[in-house]
């Protein structure tokens, strides 16, 4: 069970993190790139609960700051990653999920992560914090995860409920 | 809420967070210089090997991405190109300009007249039967009525009429026209007047005598100042002689050097030379006929080679 539980994420993430460099950043979108790891640790709390939705979060976080290509500070995004998966586990009660829901909670959780970013970043004195374009960024990341958010957090669900029907909410 | 054991993970993990993001503000090297090598080759094989997989659809995107940069591409290249185009057409023109700018200077310095160049702006209407053009000086150049016009090939007219900025120009293939003119290497003169036809105008000689032949050259007399018509310039050659030696009178068929028709640099003689500059002005003969020589008359080959040192005796 813990060894299926594990190789599910393992490979949610590789995934995800392959994804989102490989391809998403390179489709040269306009505004902020599409998250999908962020949208990945929203679908893994959503179906594991908030705490192991908060351990793939730092898992993702730690990996993604030491990748190739992010030039931030080390565990700023595994902080956010646990943030929005605890925020996700516990705000909607899984008997009222609808995908409506998922869509606004996976939006709002990433224009809260993009603007705590930047806040985090500017306060740990990096200077590539760009204000006059953040309202762009917020609008277009959260835009981009609603549009990901089907595709990510119901295959996952299904996934789980498959392979680890004892700890899937 | 969540499980105890969680929150303790939770908790330690918050904690390792802190650390790194404390160990890595400390700058330099830092402690993870190895650590992050290591993830970075990891993380960066699998990309590299996700950029091989994703690469055809990128490439596809990047098509459609590049679609309209290619479009504005040519209408920048297409720009480009009217410009440099329009740059070749003018600079051609430029060029003609300067040619018959320099032969105009070439002919004002062999007569020694002191010319003010312009250009013509301005064509009368044949239905007139007035042969005139307009240039482009007037008398805030200095330009007086009755002033040769000239062009690097010949006599063009004079000087009719003169506004502050513009002049009218009557050709002499106009038919109200008259000029004295002399027949190169001789004294003899006549006068010409135009027919109303560009490429012929009628030579009268005074002396029902005079020994004329085709293809001899055609020079200006010269009138009291210079006004209208400063002398020595070339008018044109003789085509045609009608009427045997002796008639009453003899005429013969000019054909004028310049091209009337088509008059674009026209220099204005404002100040004729102090002496006759005589046939100095003409333009070299072509070699083959200067090497075809046994024909022509003994005068006129004669004169045409000792042309230059005419004015010099008098002068000294």
């Amino acid at each position: 069970m813990w060894l299926r539980q594990v190789l599910i994420l393992s490979i949610t993430l590789l995934i995800a993190i392959t994804t989102q460099n490989s391809f998403l950043g390179r489709l040269g979108l306009p505004g902020a790139t599409p998250d999908l790891v962020l949208v990945s640790v929203i679908a893994v709390a959503l179906a594991y609960g908030s705490a192991m939705g908060m351990i793939y979060g730092f898992a993702a976080g730690i990996l993604l700051d030491f990748a190739p290509s992010t030039e931030g500070v080390v565990g700023v995004n595994a902080l956010l990653f646990m943030a929005a998966a605890f925020v996700a586990g516990r705000a909607i009660d899984p008997r009222d999920r609808t995908v409506p829901l998922i869509i606004a909670l996976v939006a709002g959780i990433t224009a809260g992560v993009i603007l705590a970013r930047g806040l985090v970043d500017s306060l740990l004195g990096q200077p590539t914090v760009v204000w006059g374009n953040m309202a762009g960024l917020i609008l277009s990341g959260a835009l981009y995860s609603a549009f990901l958010a089907p595709f990510v957090v119901m295959p996952l669900r299904w996934v789980v409920k498959k392979f680890t029907p004892e700890v899937a909410i | 809420m969540l499980q105890r054991r969680a929150r303790v993970v939770i908790a330690l993990l918050v904690v390792i967070t802190l650390t790194f993001a404390i160990l890595d503000l400390r700058g330099g090297k830092g402690p993870f210089a190895t650590f992050r090598s290591v993830v970075g080759t990891a993380v960066g094989s699998l990309e590299s090997v996700g950029a091989a997989i994703f690469s055809p659809v990128l490439a596809v995107g990047g098509w459609w991405g590049t679609w309209g940069d290619q479009r504005d591409q040519i209408a920048a290249l297409e720009a480009q190109n009217k410009a440099l185009s329009d740059l070749v057409r003018r600079s051609a023109e430029d060029r003609a300009r300067a040619d018959a700018l320099d032969g105009l200077l070439k002919v004002a310095g062999a007569g020694r007249y002191r010319i003010t160049p312009a250009e013509v702006i301005a064509v009368g209407p044949q239905q007139e039967f007035s042969w005139t053009v307009t240039i482009d000086i007037g008398t805030q150049d200095g330009i007086e009525r009755d002033m040769s016009v000239i062009n690097a090939d010949g006599l063009v007219g004079r000087v009719s009429a003169v506004h502050r900025t513009t002049s009218t120009v009557v050709l002499i293939v106009d038919p109200s026209v008259s000029v004295g003119a002399r027949i190169a290497g001789s004294e003899e003169v006549g006068i010409l007047s135009g027919t109303g036809d560009q490429n012929s105008l009628e030579f009268q000689m005074l002396n029902p005598l005079a020994k004329v032949d085709v293809g001899q050259a055609i020079v200006t007399f010269g009138s009291k100042n210079g006004k209208p018509y400063a002398p020595g310039i070339p008018i044109g050659e003789v085509t045609e002689v009608r009427g045997t030696a002796g008639q009453l009178t003899r005429v013969a068929a000019i054909r004028p050097y310049a091209q009337l028709s088509a008059l674009s640099i026209v220099g204005v003689v404002v100040r004729p030379p102090r002496t006759d500059p005589r046939d100095s002005v003409l333009p070299a003969r072509p070699a083959a006929e200067a090497t075809a020589a046994p024909t022509p008359t003994p005068t006129s080959s004669s004169d045409v080679l000792s042309a230059t040192p005419q004015p010099s005796p008098k002068a000294s």
